[in-house]
């Protein structure tokens, strides 16, 4: 019965315009283009949604404030060619994975570290870094007719069901 | 540190409120008990699209028919959030997968009775999801981060299956003497099975104790039972229905609405495998998962054909995510 479910890709989410992107979680699928298309049929069955990128699992680096903290090797290879990197970080238990800082490093874990020298961020419990060639987003021409079926699906909202109102009516027959 | 010392660190970070990611220490057990329950908690969402999509065809007009759509689609979307939070601990698709098709899984044992009329739907989305949106507002407190964010998710959407499901028993409680007639059929076969969803007494439950302990859960299943009771009984009472239980009494001191016995017998035996659907059930996932291979195949010959890979980074045990 095992057959493969592919590779995962982490989804990351724009809401609107002028919002970072935020880490929503992950789906399966066997390239970036599909994963965007799968992505978008779990993610965005509810309207508000501009951008998604997706990024495969394995190119994404994870860390907690544990690990960050118990790490006793050195970060990795800092010979290789800086690259853009995105680095999102999660200030508390409450506020998403959130894009938060962009640049140029020779590797995830040397961003992530050149952050933290920084000064920033230094209690937050989570990080996430990506680099931005390993990124696929959805096409920005595109975002009206890729997000429409969310956008004019009908009913899907609890305000249209006045359940509050009947039961008050009812009560008062 | 020794395992006692981080053991103690874990459970004084639990008690500070802090929440457990992915890359933390944690104990193996509590690793387990949590890959058991999120993806118990997934298949019940898989399974769950069944007793109500066999009534997409037959709702009685357009508007039902895309809100059981737009709702049954959800269930799916939960589903693949609870998968991909199970994942976070090492647990695989496939192996979940092949687990649930092979009955080794669980799954929750409501999903195992027949939908008979078109008032079942409105009963399981105002019954059975609002009791689901009962333990999922407790499990969004948990102390695992990629559970509780998935199920805050979960939560905001629950309340659209609660309130469109209330609608349809609001309005055929008010409706010709047949309608209500179906409706209160419809809630004497769903009682049960609604009240067993919250699992066994607190007394009977042995996963509880640990689960609370580690801040998994915060209220025990008998506290949970008892919200619930006490949310649907006025309501269901003032649209003139009941509750098929002889023994129901409102218990003055305490202001709660104290039930008869449950039938735990039954729940054992659905749980076990041999409730009114079981069988149906799990034959019809292996039967669309099979259907579904030749899609799966296509998929893959076009990844492998346009990006000239599509079967490397398949190792998914290793790969880290929240």
């Amino acid at each position: 019965m095992t057959d493969t479910q592919w590779p995962r890709f982490e989804v990351f989410l724009i809401e609107e315009d002028e919002k970072p992107a935020e880490h929503v979680g992950s789906v399966h699928a066997p390239d970036a283009e599909m994963a965007l298309l799968n992505a978008r049929d779990v993610f965005v069955r509810r309207p508000r949604c501009r951008q998604l990128w997706v990024a495969p699992s394995s190119k994404v680096l994870f860390r907690t404030a544990q690990e960050l903290k118990d790490a006793t090797t050195p970060p990795g290879n800092q010979l290789e060619e800086p690259q853009p990197y995105l680095v999102f970080s999660k200030p508390n238990h409450r506020e998403p994975l959130t894009l938060s800082k962009c640049l140029s490093a020779g590797s995830a874990e040397t961003a992530l570290r050149s952050v933290l020298a920084g000064g920033y961020g230094a209690d937050y419990p989570l990080w996430a870094i990506v680099s931005e060639a390993d990124l696929t987003r959805s096409d920005p021409e595109e975002s009206e007719s890729f997000f429409e079926p969310a956008e004019s699906k009908q009913y899907k909202m609890h305000a249209d069901f006045p359940t509050g109102q009947l039961m008050k009516e009812v009560r008062q027959k | 540190m020794t395992e006692e010392e981080r053991l103690q660190a874990f459970e004084a970070r639990i008690a500070r409120g802090e929440k457990i990611e992915p890359g933390d220490w944690m104990p193996e057990r509590f690793r387990k008990q949590l890959i058991r329950m999120i993806s118990q908690h997934a298949h019940s969402e898989i399974v769950g699209m069944l007793p109500e999509g066999k009534w997409i065809t037959r709702a009685p007009t357009l508007r039902r028919k895309l809100i059981l759509i737009a709702k049954v689609q959800d269930e799916a979307g939960h589903g693949q959030y609870l998968y991909h939070a199970a994942e976070t601990l090492g647990a695989t698709r496939e192996e979940m997968l092949d687990d649930l098709l092979a009955s080794r899984a669980k799954y929750s044992s409501v999903f195992n009775y027949p939908t008979l009329s078109w008032a079942d739907v409105g009963v399981i989305g105002w019954l059975v999801d609002g009791a689901a949106i009962i333990n999922q507002t407790m499990l969004a407190k948990s102390s695992y981060g990629p559970y509780a964010r998935a199920m805050l998710r979960i939560c905001a959407e629950e309340t659209f299956h609660k309130k469109q499901g209330q609608e349809i028993v609001i309005l055929l409680s008010q409706g010709t003497p047949n309608q209500k007639a179906m409706v209160q059929d419809a809630i004497n076969r769903w009682w049960w099975p609604t009240l067993m969803m919250f699992g066994p007494h607190d007394s009977d439950s042995k996963n509880s104790p640990e689960l609370m302990r580690w801040g998994v859960k915060t209220r025990s299943n008998d506290e949970l039972r008892q919200v619930f009771v006490n949310q649907m009984i006025p309501d269901l009472h003032a649209l003139g229905l009941s509750v098929p239980d002889p023994k129901l009494r409102y218990h003055e001191e305490t202001g709660n609405w104290l039930i008869g016995p449950i039938d735990w017998d039954e729940f054992w035996r659905v749980v076990k495998g041999d409730g009114p659907c079981n069988r149906e059930r799990l034959e019809t996932r292996r039967k669309a998962h099979q259907d579904g291979r030749w899609v799966r195949e296509a998929m893959a010959a076009y990844a492998e054909k346009y990006e000239g890979k599509g079967t490397s980074d398949r190792s998914n045990r290793s790969v880290r995510s929240v």
